[in-house]
């Protein structure tokens, strides 16, 4: 049971508050939230951190880590909240199948080049539609408000172990 | 080079663990990780039985960790730590906490013992740990493990490690829950 121990320093040093293994079921991103809550409300934090905070861990968990739904049985996704220098970071991986690695690769290198105003144009765009929402703009929707809500702060990384894709977003959000 | 988050998830993956948190224990916390297993079990489908023993088996260990998270003079030379980790046929809650070195023997000596003993014995034992417990009033009888031990309906597992400090270890200890009810 060495692990525990292992996790703990792992942990205690980078300064994260909890860990999570999960495919983020909706029962479970509430009690996910709930978690976060209590760990973060005992610190001095604005409510319009602590609302994007929220914002961005919902985005991750519901539609990030669990919109693979072939992948459903497993364990996929992990989620991890840390503090660093005046304010807090969401890191997210999530295996992802060829076809959605294609396809956010693309996605996520012109998202991250746009600037606010377009980044909203494009999502009103997508909302306006009548029409049931694409895998690709269901994925648009929710790195897009990632990055707005983040004001920018998000980095992203496609890792590959023996033929599977995982992506990771890191999220900062700063205390203003 | 590895990102921590690439180790962190590399150790839950080995161990199975979903949820990892280290850091402060208080009553919220308690409550926040008894209604994240709480969603767990519901989103596994197990017995309402084994959500029970689950439940009964995390209030006393996550007590336990809250109680002695901090050393004796109130520091925190090592933060305590809670993991649930879900296997195929079971559920383990593994709790890590600062302990005394002499006081290892001690803890290590009640768990062997309730682990020595049949649900029959564990009863009796339990019965008579808890009149010690009220005459003397400490609460040292082992009440806790043997708890633990009857609601989860199997062995306990521990592990004592070297810290960076001459008079504390590091205490670990596992409970395993079957998902399916006996």
């Amino acid at each position: 049971m060495n692990y525990t121990l292992e996790l703990q320093k792992v942990m205690t040093e980078g300064n994260y508050l909890i860990a999570l293994r999960d495919n983020f079921e909706d029962l479970l991103s509430r009690s996910v939230l709930t978690i976060i809550e209590r760990k973060i409300e005992g610190e001095e934090i604005d409510v319009t951190i602590k609302n994007k905070i929220f914002g961005v861990v919902v985005e991750c968990v519901q539609n990030i880590c669990s919109s693979e739904q072939q992948h459903a049985s497993k364990k996929d996704s992990v989620l991890l909240i840390r503090r660093v220098d005046n304010g807090y970071l969401v890191e997210v991986g999530t295996l992802i199948h060829g076809e959605r690695k294609a396809r956010l690769d693309g996605m996520l290198n012109e998202l991250v080049a746009m600037t606010d105003d377009a980044l909203r144009l494009n999502k009103n765009e997508i909302l306006s539609t009548r029409k049931e929402l694409t895998l690709e703009q269901r994925d648009f929707l929710a790195l897009a408000d990632i990055r707005l809500r983040s004001e920018g702060n998000m980095k992203y990384r496609m890792e590959e172990h023996e033929g599977i894709h995982f992506l990771v977003l890191e999220i900062t959000i700063y205390n203003n | 080079m590895e990102s921590t988050l690439q180790q962190i998830h590399s150790i839950m993956n080995h161990q199975n663990a979903v949820l990892v948190y280290s850091g402060e224990f208080n009553q919220d916390i308690v409550k926040s990780m008894l209604n994240y297993a709480e969603g767990k079990l519901t989103a596994t489908g197990v017995d309402d039985l084994v959500k029970k023993k689950m439940f009964n088996v995390m209030v006393e260990m996550l007590q336990n960790i809250t109680k002695h998270q901090f050393t004796s003079d109130q520091e925190k030379i090592v933060e305590p730590c809670f993991v649930l980790i879900e296997n195929e046929e079971d559920f383990n809650v593994v709790t890590g906490n600062p302990i005394r070195t002499d006081k290892i023997t001690l803890v290590t000596e009640k768990i062997d013992k309730v682990n020595s003993l049949n649900p029959e014995e564990l009863k009796e034992f339990y019965k008579q740990a808890r009149l010690n417990s009220r005459i003397s009033d400490v609460g040292g009888a082992g009440l806790g493990f043997i708890d633990m031990a009857r609601k989860s309906e199997n062995k306990l597992e521990y592990g004592i490690f070297a810290i960076d400090s001459d008079e504390y270890n590091y205490f670990t200890l596992k409970a395993t829950i079957n998902k399916l009810a006996n």
